[in-house]
């Protein structure tokens, strides 16, 4: 006689079911909160790339970083309504048990006592057990009710990220990418002349013509300190002077990043390698 | 280092940190989509979480495939920036 109360009304859920669900949910909080912090170290890491090609992908990467930020502590948050369900199911599940097994108990007592036939008029006590039960399935699918409200309204805090026009956000970054390619492919092709072409675009016929001439001259292994100190000098006052360092490069000579003019691929201008006052 | 020099290897750490974001969200996006939302309870309870979960994986997963995109796109502008100089 596995039912002699009729409490045979399931209460539906899977504790472990419910834990591993949660397992994996706490897992890909976790590796959401990485990537995000992750991600949040983009906007610093800006030395060397800057301007308004740099600035607008920044832009899009911390709006990104902030929604991706907000899922992870949404899944957080799921696996507690989630944990805290898995809880009381389990709960439920083990008082239902212990109520069949106190059904059977007053039935098997009763039948052996020859005062109640098995499928005859429950006794007070199995009725006691009955609305027990009872009570507990009202108390499982108000619970239940209560936890997929809370899963839905999580939903709808994720809908955002589901929502979010990801493909014209790549869009304007590509866009804004292509820019940037631009301006290097530019940059590169401005260093891609000869020293002695670099000189006679530079300066012509002038003195600082005659200078550059001077330091190809001297570029001995000897030399190089002077000449790194003369390409420098240039570098820090001439306009189109990462002709010059194309140069020093190309004589092997080593160009300290610091002494570099600080120029920026900003593109408004319309100019690309431009220096900084 | 030159300029173009010091742009290609800080492409190439952006790019390399974006990889890395872009990748964790994947696997975060596989997993959850792995997820077996079913017996957790009753129908009404396994539907919800059935959402959270689907809303969430598409999300991420869509996070993922713009990360990778952008960081495709800044792994060939450093390639482009350290050619022109000979490498980092």
């Amino acid at each position: 006689m596995t039912d002699p109360a009729g409490l045979d009304t399931p209460l539906p859920g899977d504790p472990d079911a419910v834990q591993v669900l949660c397992g994996g949910l706490r897992r890909s909080a976790d590796q959401v909160r990485a990537a995000a912090e992750r991600m949040a170290s983009v906007g610093a890491a800006g030395t060397v790339w800057e301007g308004p090609v740099a600035g607008g992908l920044v832009e899009h990467l911390a709006d990104l970083h902030r929604r991706v930020a907000g899922v992870a502590a949404e899944l957080d948050d799921a696996a507690a309504v989630l944990g805290a369900w898995q809880q009381e199911l389990h709960e439920r599940q083990h008082r239902m048990a212990m109520l069949r097994d106190e059904a059977a108990a007053v039935a098997g007592s009763g039948a052996a006592a020859g005062l109640e036939p098995p499928d005859g008029p429950a006794p007070a006590e199995l009725e006691r057990l009955r609305r027990q039960a009872a009570m507990l399935v009202e108390e499982h699918r108000a619970s239940a009710a209560a936890t997929a409200g809370r899963l839905r309204r999580l939903t709808g805090a994720a809908e955002p990220l589901a929502g979010l026009r990801v493909s014209s956000w790549v869009a304007e970054a590509e866009a804004l990418l292509h820019r940037l390619d631009e301006s290097v492919g530019a940059w590169a092709m401005a260093e891609g002349g000869s020293l002695s072409e670099a000189a006679s675009a530079i300066s012509g016929g002038t003195a600082v013509g005659a200078t550059i001439g001077v330091a190809v001259g001297a570029a001995t292994p000897d030399l190089d300190r002077a000449f790194t100190a003369t390409v420098s000098a240039l570098a820090a006052t001439t306009p189109a002077s990462h002709r010059l360092l194309a140069a020093a490069r190309r004589a092997r000579t080593p160009v300290p990043l610091e002494s570099l003019p600080p120029a920026s691929f900003a593109t408004a201008g319309g100019r690309t390698g431009e220096a900084r006052p | 280092m030159t300029y173009l020099s010091a742009l290609a290897a800080e492409l190439d750490q952006l790019a390399g940190v974006l990889g890395s974001s872009g990748t964790e969200i994947a696997q975060a996006s596989r997993e959850l989509g792995l997820a077996d939302t079913h017996r957790v309870g009753p129908a009404d309870v396994d539907t919800a979480a059935d959402a959270v979960v689907a809303v969430t994986s598409t999300g991420l997963g869509q996070v993922a495939a713009a990360l990778a995109e952008v960081e495709s796109v800044l792994q060939r502008l450093a390639t482009s920036a350290s050619d022109s100089v000979g490498g980092p």
